[in-house]
């Protein structure tokens, strides 16, 4: 008795459900044609695609950051100031080593083979030793270069090695990079190195050496190193770098090293040492 | 039935013609008046009387009132008018009508309903329904 009531009841309710449904579309309906009659629907004429352009502009001026962030497929951030960054960063510059034009979202892979623990590197820099070898037996003077020598090498060759040098902090050589990243001495960099200038805080002209602290890198740090020859009139000069994780000018050169320092050490011998260092 | 004696000479009836008499002989041929919609329906059906008790007590617009509500949040009514506005185009700003506006949308009307919020009513009214009908 109860379960027919039950029945009914559902059945009756369904029935004042769809009684309140259809009264609530007839009111949908009258409106609609109402506005399209009377001619105030604006959206009567500019619709699909234009609407979906207007609901975009609609919330790109309300400045929902969310959603824009969301319709771009997440490829752009967006800070609290509406700016947009890529999340990848694809400012492009010149690897110190090699020469090559690298994107700055590549650029540690690209360094860990270009003088780190590549096959290709370790062969590249055996090839580098014999042949610096060879050209330093011949003959001392040596021209400029920038770039990467290694500095377990360098003290059985060059006897005049200052003793200054691990004061000078420069021993902080990482594991595993000394012996692999040598690098030609005779042969000039002409990479460039994008980020702000070099500034050359001293010069100290010492019998063997003059220095030159370069912050952030330099895109003219071989053309320095040409003037710093002019003036000094040394024959030599030798660039070393010391990678540190920061670059102070705030840009980021993706994941890994970014910038670095640069000591110029000039001095009769191919004498430099190049360290990676977090 | 009623037989009408037709003046074919003249346009005017009998009776404005002034002749009652034949006016009146006319009449005894009418048909019997009605009986005042005694006959229609044995009593109001459960359904009609549902409805009495729901506009009565004032429930059903409440009904109204909340379907309406949960109906604009989910976004339903403006998907009807996005509906309403393609088949006005389709059809001609100027020549339609609500009753094809209304025949066109019904079904999608319904069908579009979330089951969340049809649940919800259903439920209240059945809650209605049993505590009223007993």
């Amino acid at each position: 008795m109860a379960h027919d009531r039950m029945k009914v009841s559902s059945q009756q309710a369904g029935l004042v459900f769809a009684d309140l449904l259809d009264s609530l579309i007839v009111d949908v309906a009258s409106e609609s044609h109402r506005a399209a009659r009377l001619g105030f629907d604006h959206k009567l004429n500019v619709e699909e695609e234009e609407e979906m352009r207007l609901a975009h502009q609609a919330r790109t001026i309300v400045g929902d950051s969310g959603a824009i962030g969301s319709e771009n497929g997440n490829k752009h951030t967006i800070d609290v100031f509406g700016q947009t960054h890529p999340t990848i960063a694809n400012e492009t510059f010149d690897c110190m080593n090699c020469g090559r034009p690298i994107v700055a979202g590549r650029f540690a892979p690209h360094l860990e083979k270009c003088m780190g623990k590549g096959r290709k590197a370790r062969l590249k820099s055996s090839r580098n030793v014999t042949a610096s070898q060879q050209r330093r037996a011949r003959s001392s003077p040596i021209s400029s270069y920038g770039g990467v020598v290694s500095a377990s090498r360098t003290p059985n060759r060059t006897p005049t090695r200052t003793p200054e040098e691990p004061q000078r902090g420069l021993t902080d050589i990482a594991e595993g990079t000394s012996e692999e990243s040598h690098e030609d001495d005779e042969k000039v960099h002409r990479s460039r190195v994008p980020g702000g200038h070099s500034q050359v805080s001293a010069i100290t002209k010492t019998a063997k050496r003059a220095e030159i602290h370069m912050r952030n890198g330099s895109k003219q740090f071989s053309d320095d190193a040409a003037r710093l020859t002019e003036l000094a009139s040394i024959p030599t000069v030798i660039i070393t770098w010391r990678i540190h994780t920061l670059c102070n000018d705030g840009r980021h050169f993706g994941g890994g090293a970014v910038g670095f320092t640069g000591t110029v050490i000039k001095s009769k011998f191919a004498l430099g040492r190049f360290t990676i260092g977090g | 039935m009623l037989s009408v004696r037709s003046s074919n000479s003249s346009s005017k009836s009998d009776y404005e013609r002034g002749d009652f008499t034949a006016a009146m002989r006319a009449s005894i041929n009418r048909p019997p008046t009605p009986d005042g919609d005694e006959d229609k329906g044995a009593e109001p059906t459960l359904q009609e009387i549902i409805n009495i008790k729901l506009i009565e007590s004032g429930e059903k617009e409440r009904l109204k009132e909340l379907l309406r509500e949960r109906l604009i949040e989910c976004g339903w009514r403006d998907e009807l008018k996005a509906q309403c506005r393609s088949f006005t185009r389709k059809k001609g700003r100027s020549k339609i009508t609500v009753d094809e506006i209304i025949r066109n949308i019904t079904p999608k009307g319904r069908a579009m309903v979330p089951d969340t919020v049809k649940a919800e009513l259903l439920q209240r009214i059945r809650a209605f329904l049993m505590s009223d009908n007993l």
